[in-house]
């Protein structure tokens, strides 16, 4: 299999805080990569390097055989990249239906087009492609009701489904279940499993091992800014440095 | 049809039968001369086009008067240069009001909120020092650019070999003066078709992304939507419709003052806007007609004591009593010729005697006038106690 996001010696420091130390991460094409670690491990800097937000001090992040430095988040999500917040980033005074449309349009029609011209009615192939992505996701008899509205299981439903509509080639989940009661994370989980089958390579930071053992390939684990361990999750279990980093034996 | 959804062709169809009809349906409340009906169309169109800056993206421009003002010069400028014909005039007023937007939309969208606001509200005040008192080649400063008989008129005079005379010009449609109500008819045809175009980009894809700006640019950003040029067009937009309003500003009226820029006039139409229903397709206009209205209607209380009859001022002020005839102002429009009594072309000796009839100091003494209507008065710098000594009789 191909390497599809690849960083390389990766420094970053925040003051005298050092939150990346020397990364170097992997992810297979087609692979669901988790990242753990405990709290401040720099679990969300890392993430926070993908997608644009913060530059590395030093270091390369590749994907797909382009630089992802020192360009713009939208740039970055039309190079193949979507991204789930850690509290769901949905457009909360739009209708579901609309919420599904403007992601379609982005994918479609790109970082900027003005087309005030022709009637959202028109664009036969958008409409049926969010539809169908609704119905996939169960939230079709919902179309018409305010985001915001909707319980927070729903609103993390909606923004994965707008996430997959755009066919990303990445998709970042940062903590995808935070907060949730045990149903909803396993609805959560049933659902990543389902879309799993796209074959979307996927990236997952998480706390609840639950979520990391049923769905995780690979884990990366992180602890004040270092890869520790990395492996498949059988292997992941029974590293002793990973139970010192979470149990804090060097503390 | 046309491209609109049925509920929105009805709403459409709605609103046109409503604006031809306006002379009929503000009979009741007497609000149906033209004067007004055109200010009602005039700061509908200034509405809908700022509705679609902070009615679909929220951002809060405060300074949206400049490119009134931007608007209302350009169509001085077009008269005087080149055609009296109001189309050229309203086409190039349109297209600077969008370029100024572009201008100063550039800069402000770099900030979002309250420094938006600011910032607009800044470039805005500037534009008006300028035309007040820098750019005063351009715009004549606090007199107002206005129309002269010099004027070279270049389109009408070389190209069509029209020949205006002595007397001073006002704009006409192919033969049609644009004052009274072919006036109303210009600009209510501009309103309906302002209006069409605002429901094509509220239901247009287009409209939708500047909807998701207001709701969460952060996610819009991570959609692999760039945002600014969203922002921007949006912006310029809007800049336009202000340019096409203060365009037909000064096809009603050819002349520009710099007050038309202040922040007053910006504050204005953030009020029409949010009383008629920020974001709704109607309220901007329902909003306009109201406050212009309200303004019109709560001006005439007490007329009797306060105000003069258009004729009657230009008596007192030494205005030329042919030229307030001819505009058929409103029988109450004794302030506007106030207004008007400093700016020499709407003097019988074209300004060469001095203004007013006295000195602040020296009323007492000043030259007793008498009024068509009947009474008599006293000629003085200010308005309000231009009021007739004598009451004129009934007719």
């Amino acid at each position: 299999m191909s390497v599809i996001l690849e960083m390389q010696a990766v420094n970053k420091t925040f003051g005298g805080l050092k939150a990346l130390d020397d990364v170097n991460l992997q992810v297979e094409q087609g692979n669901v990569h988790a990242i753990i670690g405990p709290n401040g491990a720099g679990k969300s800097t890392l993430l926070n390097c993908f997608v644009g937000r913060l530059t590395p001090d030093t270091g390369t992040v590749m994907f797909a055989g382009r630089s992802l430095l020192g360009i713009k988040p939208h740039e970055i999500n039309q190079a193949g990249v979507a991204r789930v917040f850690q509290t769901p980033e949905i457009f909360s005074d739009l209708t579901l239906h609309e919420n599904i449309m403007i992601p379609t349009f982005a994918h479609a029609d790109g970082a900027f087009r003005i087309n005030a011209w022709g009637p959202i009615g028109k664009r036969g192939e958008v409409i049926e492609k969010a539809q169908d992505i609704l119905q996939e996701v169960g939230l079709w008899e919902k179309k018409d009701e305010i985001a915001g509205s909707l319980s927070r299981g729903d609103k993390r439903r909606l923004e994965l489904a707008m996430c997959l509509v755009q066919d990303p080639k990445l998709l970042l989940l940062d903590e995808p279940t935070a907060g949730m009661s045990r149903a909803d994370t396993n609805n959560t989980i049933d659902l990543l499993k389902k879309i799993g089958e796209r074959g979307i390579t996927k990236i997952i930071i998480e706390h609840d091992m639950h979520v990391v053992f049923s769905l995780a390939q690979t884990i990366s684990v992180l602890a004040r800014g270092h890869v520790i361990a990395e492996g498949p999750p059988d292997a992941i279990k029974g590293d002793p440095r990973v139970q010192e980093a979470y149990l804090g034996g060097a503390h | 049809m046309i491209g609109l959804k049925r509920s929105d062709l009805i709403l459409l169809a709605g609103f046109i039968a409503a604006v031809l009809a306006g002379p009929v349906i503000m009979a009741p409340i007497a609000l149906n001369y033209p004067d007004i009906l055109q200010k009602f169309a005039i700061f509908g169109i200034f509405a809908i086009g700022f509705n679609i800056l902070f009615g679909l993206t929220g951002y809060l421009s405060f300074g949206h008067a400049a490119f009134l003002g931007v608007g209302s010069y350009t169509a001085v400028w077009t008269f005087k240069l080149f055609s009296m014909n109001p189309l050229p005039a309203v086409v190039l007023a349109t297209i600077l009001g969008g370029a100024f937007a572009a201008l100063i939309g550039f800069v402000s969208l770099r900030r979002s909120g309250i420094y938006f606001s600011i910032l607009t509200l800044a470039f805005a005040q500037m534009s008006y020092n300028l035309a007040y008192s820098v750019l005063t080649p351009v715009t004549n400063g606090e007199t107002g650019l206005q129309l002269t008989q010099a004027d070279p008129r270049w389109l009408d005079t070389a190209v069509f070999g029209f020949d205006y005379g002595a007397e001073l010009p006002s704009s006409s449609l192919f033969g049609t003066t644009m004052t009274g109500c072919p006036g109303f008819y210009f600009c209510a045809v501009l309103l309906i078709i302002c209006f069409y175009i605002s429901i094509r980009i509220f239901r247009s894809p287009f409209g939708m992304m500047l909807r998701a700006v207001h709701s969460n640019q952060n996610r819009l950003n991570y959609t692999g939507i760039n945002t600014r040029p969203y922002t921007l067009t949006a912006f310029i937009i809007s800049g336009m419709y202000a340019g096409l309003a203060g365009g037909l500003m000064a096809v009603t009226d050819p002349l520009a003052g710099a007050e038309r820029m202040q922040w007053t006039a910006s504050g204005e139409v953030v009020l029409m806007t949010i009383l008629g229903g920020t974001g709704t397709l109607l309220g901007p206009i329902l909003g306009a007609g109201i406050i212009k209205g309200a303004e019109a209607k709560l001006s005439q209380f007490n007329d009797g004591i306060l105000a003069l009859s258009a004729e009657d001022a230009a008596a007192c002020h030494g205005v030329d009593l042919r030229l307030v005839r001819r505009r058929r102002l409103a029988p109450d429009a004794g302030r506007v010729v106030h207004d008007l009594r400093d700016i020499p072309a709407w003097r019988p000796d074209g300004g060469r005697a001095a203004t007013g009839g006295c000195d602040p100091g020296r009323q007492q003494i000043a030259r007793p006038v008498q009024f068509p209507s009947g009474g008599v008065g006293h000629r003085c710098q200010s308005f309000w106690k231009c009021k007739p000594s004598t009451r004129p009789s009934a007719a």
